[in-house]
């Protein structure tokens, strides 16, 4: 009986699993066939796509200056975004905790965030140089930035958000001050606080590529933006292939996280 | 239990006075109610009469706008661990293990692990929820979700145990069995109870003393000591009875020429 209802199971992923595949072969067979039938040069067909990722990763096709040369620029890149990423993390949820809980510091703070967070990333992108000069610096202030409104207004609003009662329970068993903080203000905020963390974490892997644009020789938002510079239109899609695996693994592993945090909210598990 | 007379809180003069948008509500006006330790008082009546607002009042939740709450006869000023209230909507914490909400109190007091868990697996026990220790509460039915929040503030040593409607989300048999249990609990432990309901039935089964109260603005109406021997049986002609005789007082104030004088 449990033998079947496993195997049913591993049968059901297995179904699930080639139900997602589904749209992305279609993709690249429509894409092929578009390029066939176009006739076009400017876009490479998914084979070269994948003769440039082999070469990009082991070398020994065209051995040119990218060739085997895949792992530099993802740990370059996986660098900037998780140093940007912890970065707005650990600032971002103190005072996101401070926002929420303290007055002073609400009416302090908060209208400034508000007034600062519409303008986007982009636009700090030359202040950013400025401030930092050409290289890795730079990058990382703008994927911190990136991550960091997320972070922070995601965690205020779990401070706020804690239902009354609780902190009623809480006193009436004889709780106060900084425990009540501890044990109920931010146990009760986790679930925001993870939301905030998982949408900063997606932003920081978007502005990989524009904090990239900063001059720096080394990262995929480079390699992309090399690419474009050298018409190698399968090199850019090959960087656009691993940014986006690279995004959706790291994304897998925060609500992996996530998930056994907050076992004990199954409407928090993504 | 009632012969023993020792008043444990007393509540002189109480009046609460709410601020809305123009002006202000009239929520209760010149409470004055004795609690004996050991009894189990029924507050009871009509939405709108305050019944709630006083037991928030006595849990320390409110401050009354005049007249005085005291415990033992020390003003009460906030909320307490001698003053256990259970909520109708449970406010567990959802974060922790059915052990570990009843072991939340003790946690607060300092003591030794080895003593907040040995208070934990009394109380657990005594609710029935010894099997479903490690539970998160999303993963418990209404009726474990309220026997936690009863042991939670059982392991905490509260001397009055305060209800609000704490079985009023439940469906008929859960409640019926709660019901049971609290006042096995109850014989068990000798504690104070003071238990808000709308239900006559409810407050006829479980209380030694029901006060009824009329809205607009809130005031005791009557108090009415319940003279049926225990286990009290709902389908008894004395219990009927007994029942009948509340509703009426419950409902005299109801009826079209008072309300239209309210």
């Amino acid at each position: 009986m449990a033998a079947v209802a496993a195997d049913s199971r591993a049968w059901q992923r297995v179904r699930e699993v080639s139900i997602a595949l589904l749209v992305p072969v279609l993709f690249v067979v429509t894409w092929d066939l578009l390029v066939r039938l176009t006739g076009t040069r400017l876009i490479p067909p998914p084979r070269d796509v994948v003769v440039m990722m082999y070469d990009f990763s082991f070398g020994g096709v065209y051995d040119d200056a990218f060739s085997k040369t895949i792992h530099i620029h993802l740990w370059k890149s996986l660098t900037r975004v998780y140093g940007g990423f912890l970065a707005a993390a650990v600032l971002g949820i103190p005072l996101g905790l401070m926002i929420g809980r303290i007055k002073l510091i609400r009416n302090l703070v908060d209208p400034t965030l508000q007034l600062l967070r519409p303008i986007p990333v982009t636009a700090w992108l030359p202040l950013s140089m400025i401030f930092f000069g050409l290289g890795p610096n730079a990058a990382i202030f703008l994927v911190f930035l990136g991550a960091f409104y997320p972070i922070v207004l995601n965690t205020t609003f779990g401070v706020r958000s804690v239902d009354v009662r609780l902190f009623e329970a809480a006193e009436m068993l004889g709780c106060k001050g900084r425990a009540m903080f501890r044990q109920v203000v931010l146990p009760a905020a986790t679930p925001s606080i993870f939301n905030g963390l998982r949408l900063g974490h997606g932003f920081a892997w978007i502005l990989i590529v524009v904090g990239e644009m900063t001059g720096v020789p080394e990262g995929l938002g480079a390699v992309i933006m090399d690419g474009r510079t050298l018409s190698r239109t399968d090199l850019v899609i090959c960087g656009m292939i691993i940014i986006g695996v690279a995004g959706f693994v790291s994304d897998r592993i925060i609500v992996a996280i996530n998930n056994r945090l907050l076992a004990w909210s199954p409407q928090h598990h993504a | 239990m009632p012969e023993s007379k020792l008043p444990i809180l007393s509540i002189r003069g109480v009046s609460k006075r709410f601020a809305v948008k123009d002006g202000d509500v009239e929520a209760l006006r010149g409470i004055d109610l004795t609690i004996n330790k050991g009894e189990f008082i029924c507050l009871i009546g009509a939405s709108g009469c305050g019944k709630s607002t006083l037991l928030r009042i006595i849990a320390g939740f409110e401050t009354a706008t005049l007249g005085k709450v005291e415990m033992y006869g020390a003003a009460v000023t906030g909320p307490g661990p001698d003053r256990g209230m259970v909520f109708q909507d449970y406010a567990l914490f959802p974060w922790l293990t059915v052990a570990q909400n009843i072991g939340f109190g003790p946690k607060q007091r300092g003591l030794p692990q080895r003593n907040i868990d040995k208070s934990t697996e009394k109380f657990m026990g005594m609710v029935g929820l010894t099997d479903f220790s490690e539970r998160f509460p999303s993963q418990l039915s209404g009726g474990m979700k309220q026997r936690v929040a009863i042991a939670r503030v059982l392991a905490n040593d509260a001397d009055i145990l305060l209800m609000d409607e704490p079985f009023g989300a439940l469906d008929a048999l859960t409640r019926e069995q709660l019901q049971r249990e609290l006042l096995e609990i109850w014989e068990r432990t000798r504690l104070t109870i003071v238990f808000v309901t709308h239900s006559v039935e409810e407050a006829t089964l479980l209380a030694d003393r029901v006060v009824v109260m009329t809205a607009g603005p809130g005031r005791i109406e009557s108090e009415n000591q319940v003279h049926l021997a225990r286990p009290r049986e709902v389908s008894a002609a004395d219990f009927n009875e007994a029942r009948r005789a509340l509703t009426q007082k419950l409902s005299s104030h109801l009826k079209p020429k008072d309300a239209a004088k309210v």
